[in-house]
């Protein structure tokens, strides 16, 4: 190795280098002023376009507040007209960023997304539904359909805008998450919860159609539930003893709650007294009005192994809890745990895609749902195992022996 | 017109050897920036710059740069020449730099740039390579502007000059009436395609004598090979590199 002509060109490419280090450095130095303007140029437009009146901004330091956690940056309008506040949130995708002009006095005055990277695009016009509301008028904004999860990060941002912007004013805002208020709500259930809609962790069967209610929580160690009425958060025991504040509007539309959750307690069926239920039927319960719950081990992947038969899961069932109503068609079912390879089953069982081809069915017309290609042993198990519940419901419905 | 003279030099670049249309270089950002009028001379302006500039500097420094270098050399030269550009652009003209966007940086791996440092650069004096550069550069704007014109018009019939800070020019009828395929890739390609086949059929090689050049002096494996790749072709070689060998091109 010439080790002259190695050294010459190192040399040569480091001299070259160093040169244009030392330009550009300077070509820097002369831009980078102007270009730091432009940019504080154009941020303060996309704040201007959030809040046309706006005299200017001034960027207000965050330090030491406690603002919501999508809140990046907040500045504050010189002529006290309110706040523009950046926040960061995730819809579908990542990095959502948002601006939102909102008045001195919990107004929204502009709604904006700067960047996305969201799918459908709905973000880029949403912001036009929240100028001139108020907290209330903002949560009362319908989603878009097909685009659930941008347009409700959307709206929760916008909500967090305008408490950032209360609190930047000398305000106060609750900024616990709907868990949290849970959770500090009913503190006996030690912060585990879960949300349900038609069938609890036990099985019991609530269906509320007051659009007023916005969830029910249960605690699962059996301390109660939590039910969200508007604003309200209202704790009640199992036997139905509220344990918080309600307000008298909501008074009886918690009542009514209380009242349905009680009627549908669930008692078990003894299956020794009935002959012809099939094994895999683990267990059934039934509610004074006709209700069944039944426990059905499925016969997926992780026991009947691929379709050639020489692989499978860790022997698992997927375990299924089918709900059918006192006229025999399905209210809901859904999987409870299962070994089944999770890549095929997410979109189909976990997500509750496939369970929704047989709400409202009866036993034959749950017979005709199809399988899913790239699913079909999961499937298969998923819809025989609701076949089996129906089984089971006929046999004691009918009391045959 | 004397094939040595100065102004041939420039003018090669813009017809006979247009580096789009004839030497098929550059194709990328032909391509993606001949959508609009603007951003075609915008992007025809920015790299005649570093053509210019990188095309200079290379040749001040050929007798200096060792062979074994030379390749990332040129292309801390180009880089850099693209860098000032690119600064300048965000500061004095930050219209066109969000124009252009990510096509600016991708000066630095322009074909053209490199080939003619490569080819023509190291091995003339500045003044020429300045002028090839120029030539080479101002190629490479009438092929994108050539593109643009037919793409923006008769695709969408207005001109947008919004970057520039005037109106946009709606055409009567084609605003109306236009071919909206021509401002995506399949029309950005047909569109070239008729352009290289126009080119090809009208342009001052058709019918002329071309001295095919099998020289190794424009192989890219000439310093390794040893004339073992092209042993099937020595006679040819060496008939070419005596100058002995001329083919006539079809009409």
């Amino acid at each position: 190795m010439d080790i002259k002509k190695s050294l010459k060109d190192v040399v040569v490419l480091v001299a070259i280098c160093s040169f244009f280090a030392v330009v550009l450095a300077l070509t820097n130095s002369v831009t980078a002023p102007l270009i730091e303007k432009q940019m504080a140029a154009a941020a303060d437009e996309a704040y201007m376009a959030v809040m046309p009146d706006a005299k200017g901004f001034e960027t207000v330091d965050l330090t030491g507040l406690t603002l919501p956690a999508t809140v990046i940056e907040a500045k504050r309008e010189t002529s006290g007209m309110g706040y523009a506040i950046k926040l960061e949130t995730k819809g579908y995708g990542t990095g959502m960023i948002l601006i939102v002009g909102v008045s001195a006095d919990g107004v929204v005055t502009g709604a904006t997304c700067v960047t996305s990277n969201e799918t459908n695009g709905d973000e880029k016009t949403y912001g036009g539904n929240f100028s001139g509301k108020d907290m209330a008028g903002v949560e009362a904004v319908e989603l878009i359909a097909g685009s659930t999860m941008t347009t409700k990060a959307y709206r929760s941002a916008v909500v967090d805008a305008i408490n950032a912007a209360t609190i930047l004013g000398g305000g106060s805002a609750d900024l616990r998450t709907e868990e949290e208020i849970v959770n500090d709500t009913l503190p006996a259930g030690e912060g585990k919860f879960i949300k349900f809609t038609v069938v609890d962790i036990d099985g019991n069967i609530y269906t509320y159609d007051d659009l007023s209610i916005k969830g029910i929580y249960e605690a699962t160690n059996g301390a109660g539930y939590v039910c969200i009425v508007g604003k309200d958060y209202v704790a009640f025991d199992a036997d139905g003893n509220i344990l918080s504040e309600v307000s008298a509007e909501n008074k009886e539309i918690i009542d009514n709650v209380i009242a349905k959750i009680s009627a549908n307690k669930l008692t078990n069926v003894d299956l020794a007294e009935f002959s012809g239920i099939n094994s895999l039927i683990t267990s059934v319960k039934k509610t004074e009005s006709g209700i069944f719950v039944i426990d059905v081990n499925g016969e997926g992947y992780g026991i009947k192994g691929d379709m050639d038969g020489y692989t499978h899961g860790n022997g698992e069932y997927i375990r299924i809890c089918v709900t059918l109503s006192a006229e025999g068609r399905v209210i809901d079912s859904v999987v409870l745990s299962h070994s089944e390879t999770p890549d095929y089953v997410k979109d189909n069982l976990e997500d509750g895609k496939y369970n929704s081809n047989f709400i409202g069915k009866d036993q034959t017309e749950s017979g005709k749902v199809n399988v899913v290609a790239g699913s079909t042993l999961s499937t298969r198990a998923y819809k025989q195992a609701i076949l089996y519940a129906f089984e089971a419901y006929v046999i004691i419905e009918g009391g045959a022996n | 017109m004397n094939k040595n003279s100065k102004l041939w030099i420039v003018l090669k670049g813009i017809i006979a050897e247009n580096p789009v249309l004839v030497l098929i270089l550059g194709t990328c950002p032909a391509l993606a920036v001949s959508t609009s009028i603007v951003s075609a001379i915008s992007m025809g302006i920015a790299a005649t710059l570093v053509l210019v500039c990188s095309n200079v500097f290379i040749s001040l420094l050929r007798k200096i740069i060792p062979d074994t270098v030379r390749i990332p050399c040129y292309i801390v030269v180009i880089a850099s020449f693209v860098t000032i550009i690119q600064t300048l652009l965000q500061a004095y003209l930050p219209a066109i730099y969000t124009l252009l966007g990510t096509w600016l940086a991708l000066i630095v791996v322009n074909c053209i740039i490199l080939g003619r440092a490569e080819m023509y650069a190291r091995k003339n004096n500045p003044l020429d390579s300045a002028l090839d550069g120029l030539g080479m550069g101002i190629g490479f704007l009438v092929a994108l502007l050539g593109m643009a014109i037919i793409r923006e018009i008769l695709g969408t019939g207005v001109i947008n000059l919004t970057a520039l800070g005037f109106e946009s020019i709606t055409i009567p009828v084609l605003s109306e009436y236009n071919i909206p395929i021509l401002t995506s890739a399949p029309g950005g390609f047909l569109v070239y395609g008729i352009l290289i086949a126009i080119v090809n059929k009208i342009g001052p090689k058709a019918g002329s004598e071309k001295r095919k050049n099998f020289s190794c002096e424009g192989c890219p494996s000439a310093s390794i090979c040893g004339r073992v790749s092209c042993s099937e072709n020595a006679e040819l070689v060496s008939a070419s590199e005596n100058n002995t060998l001329v083919e006539k091109e079809e009409a």
